[in-house]
């Protein structure tokens, strides 16, 4: 008998564990959202297919120098205090073989310096930026924000040079993310987005590589655009990608798609290993907050059969809710309005919808703090009557007492209930349904008419 | 963690014990599939409103929904929805022989009423369901998700002289009103004589912004122009990712302007959402009979042509410079 007691406990046993899985996943985004858990970690798979450094590293490679010659020739003939500085930090050997280089000449032996200059810059904490970046709007506050703290002056710092030097410096991940399409995608500006879809990634991959091409392009433009690419994995990933295709333009944007959605699955690994540690703290905060006490809620449900009811008729109703209203009308090709023939679902399902979208309301007294107050005042009471009488002593005792006794009554109750509410609300919405298919696929023996003949017959 | 954080973490338990989880705001809207087969080409939509309640004047002028807007609600036969009608710019003097008629009509009066018919889900409420009995409107602002937004014509007045910039006023720049659009998420779900769009709440009215051409003008079916244009800023930058419609109500000063424009040219304007049922139309042809989740696709109503230099939000301009490039009509 499939209709047992047992499967309608478990059933309501299991939509307590959706009703506040539901809270947990509210929470556990709302705390991405603040600590921009999402945009980060998609920030750090991006820029490690796009082969950039990592947030935190805020380091210039020698493969970010774009135009080496025209940033050693401005370092040879600008008067500014950015200037002085990058110059300060050379040796006095490689400052003259800077002083010497000639346009056309190799940059090679230059690059080391250069990017050594560079990366002091950047690492420098004591940097008085004011004077250094006299033109960057805020500069004061900025460098105000980020005194006494390396990683942000870091990255402040790494910002400044690649703004002061838009040209010379750069990397992939860094157009990428200014591009206009990803920028878009922002909620705030200056903020990376949390979201990219797979074809705005395609096409600002390749609205970058193909930049310097006006007006549409085809196939033969974003391989020449690729292969113009500085020599590094971005650009190696991106010819791979467009070996053996039938050389169309929306095979490419289609590859690099695929490639964009594969990565993204592994970043979505990262994302649920970074965040399950706060999963597990928010759904035990969860249970302790609403008293959720698995073993407390089992016995209560085994032992009334109206409540059992009660709560198995309500996840009969979200499990059958119907997402979406919808109508026909009796003069389909006339374009005024006219009353519908027929709403679905009719209105008294609207209101069911609107009683199971209201999840938290129809747990009743299952979960709650209400019976273990009681408790506590009658702590408070036996600790009068051993001749406590003062009203902190009395409160802090009887406090003391009720923990304890919270804690025999529901660790493990809570601790059950933290692990089910952390397996998540998509895990707990499919396990209810289907077991709620498994309790309408047998019958119990007041439905099933063949047990209503035999009774009749005998 | 600082203890404001902490502070936060608590009232959002708190609060998210106490509210809907399954996430609400959202609302369903029902409509039927022959009024979208008629309006999807059309900028404007004529009826015989039933004013139930207009505004004793137009709304302050600064920001946000302070739009200088003259608001009326009521109910029209063929609409069948809560309906609310605003003329733009309704404080300007061009607009007092308008503001007459409201006041006389107000209380009941039915008044023939053109003007740009607009789906948007900026005052939600509840079901939505085109043809049932809607209730007589308790003031001007009831929950409602059609609107005829601007009015080009009013009890046999032209309102068409309104649709220029609003003095004053502070539209939301670019970047920050496209970036909502492009972020909502709807459900849609058709039926052989219905169409069913649920959507989140939205908002972020009046936007200033520079569209360039991705082709030229084509004639909608009511004599207006429909447009696709890139969201463009600095010139260079697109703010969306593909061209979007703009709609112009006929004989209109923007539409005026824009009929002699051409592929890649530009046009700084100020324009209002609205729900594009003609890619509502094609995405339910594509999924008949199923519910789907899609971005909201989404027009502009252009209600002004701002000329050079002349925006008339200096935050936007400080925001996003738009270089003094408005339209000009090529010869």
């Amino acid at each position: 008998m499939f209709n047992s007691t047992i499967l309608d406990v478990a059933i309501g046993l299991m939509f307590v564990y959706l009703v506040l899985a539901l809270m947990c996943t509210t929470v556990n985004e709302w705390i991405a959202g603040c600590l921009k858990t999402r945009a980060r970690t998609l920030e750090e798979g991006l820029r490690g297919l796009l082969n950039a450094p990592p947030d935190g590293v805020y380091t210039v490679r020698e493969e970010d120098l774009k135009d080496p010659a025209s940033l050693i020739l401005k370092l040879q003939t600008g008067k500014d205090e950015l200037t002085t500085y990058i110059r300060n930090t050379l040796t006095i050997g490689d400052k003259a073989k800077l002083d010497a280089f000639r346009s056309g000449d190799d940059v090679q032996p230059l690059m080391g310096p250069l990017v050594g200059a560079l990366n002091r810059l950047i690492g420098d904490q004591e940097l008085q930026a004011a004077k250094l970046f006299p033109n960057v709007s805020n500069i004061a506050q900025q460098v105000e924000n980020t005194k006494g703290n390396s990683q942000k002056s870091k990255a402040m710092n790494y910002r400044l040079l690649k703004e002061a030097y838009p040209n010379e410096i750069s990397s992939f991940s860094d157009g990428f993310y200014s591009h206009p399409l990803i920028k878009g995608l922002s909620s705030k500006a200056g903020r990376h987005p949390s979201y990219v879809p797979a074809r705005t990634f395609a096409l600002a991959v390749m609205d970058i590589v193909t930049k310097d091409k006006q007006g549409p392009i085809n196939f033969p433009d974003l391989l020449q655009g690729i292969r113009n690419l500085p020599d590094s994995d971005v650009k190696k990933s991106l010819l791979a990608l467009l070996q053996n295709t039938d050389q169309k333009i929306e095979t490419a944007q289609a590859r690099i798609e695929g490639w964009f959605n594969d990565s993204m699955d592994r970043v979505s690994g990262w994302f649920k290993r970074k965040t399950q540690v706060v999963t597990i703290i928010v759904a035990l905060i969860i249970a302790v907050f609403t008293n959720a006490d698995t073993l407390h809620i089992s016995n209560r449900l085994w032992s009334s059969p109206t409540l059992r009811t009660e709560l198995v008729d309500k996840a009969k109703a979200r499990d059958q809710l119907k997402p979406l209203i919808t109508a026909e009308y009796p003069h389909p090709n006339d374009s005024a309005a006219e009353k519908p023939s027929s709403v679905n679902p009719p209105n008294e399902d609207q209101e069911n919808r609107k009683l199971a979208r209201n999840l938290p309301a129809q747990l009743g007294d299952l979960i709650g703090w209400s019976q273990d107050f009681q408790k506590f005042h009658q702590f408070e009471q036996a600790t009068r009557t051993k001749g406590v009488n003062h009203p902190f002593a009395v409160f802090s005792y009887a406090f003391l007492l009720w923990v304890v006794w919270l804690l025999g009554q529901h660790f493990v109750g809570w601790a059950l209930t933290t692990i089910a509410v952390s397996l998540g609300a998509p895990f707990w919405f499919d396990t209810l349904n289907r077991f709620m298919n498994l309790r309408s696929s047998g019958k119990s023996p007041d439905e099933d008419p063949k047990g209503a003949e035999k009774k009749i017959t005998s | 963690m600082k203890i404001s954080l902490r502070l936060k973490m608590t009232m959002v338990l708190l609060v998210a014990f106490a509210c809907d989880p399954a996430a609400s705001n959202a609302s369903s809207l029902v409509l039927k599939n022959a009024f979208i087969e008629y309006v999807k080409n059309r900028v404007t939509i004529d009826v015989k409103f039933n004013v139930d309640h207009a505004a004793a004047g137009p709304h302050r002028i600064s920001s946000g929904g302070n739009d200088g807007d003259l608001h009326m609600a009521g109910r029209a036969e063929s609409i069948g929805l809560p309906l609310v009608v605003e003329i733009v710019n309704a404080g300007e003097p061009s607009q007092n022989s308008i503001l007459n008629d409201t006041e006389q009509a107000n209380g009941g009066k039915s008044v023939d009423v053109s003007g740009a018919w607009r789906v948007w889900f900026e005052h939600p409420g509840g079901d939505q369901i085109q043809g049932e009995d809607v209730p007589v409107p308790s003031d001007t602002n009831p929950d409602h998700v059609f609107e005829i937004h601007p009015v080009t014509q009013f009890a046999g007045n032209s309102a068409v002289q309104s649709y220029v910039p609003i003095p004053g006023y502070h539209a939301y720049d670019a970047e920050t009103a496209f970036s909502k659009y492009e972020k909502i998420t709807a459900t849609i779900q058709s039926t052989d004589t219905s169409t069913t769009i649920d959507s989140p709440k939205a908002g972020y009215n009046y936007a200033e912004f520079v569209m360039q051409l991705a082709a030229d003008p084509t004639p909608s079916d009511d004599g207006g122009l429909l447009v696709l244009g890139d969201v463009v800023k600095d010139d260079e930058e697109m703010l969306v990712p593909n061209p979007r419609r703009m709609v112009f109500a006929p004989n209109t000063p923007p539409a005026k302007q824009v009929a002699g424009l051409h592929k890649g040219d530009k046009m700084h304007v100020l324009g209002i959402p609205r729900v594009n049922l003609e890619r509502i139309s094609a995405m339910t042809a594509e999924h008949p009979g199923e519910e789907f989740e899609a971005q909201l696709p989404y027009e502009m109503i252009i209600v002004a042509v701002y000329q050079d230099g002349a925006a008339a939000s200096p935050r936007v301009r400080a925001r996003s410079p738009v270089n003094g490039r408005s339209a000009r009509p090529k010869p």
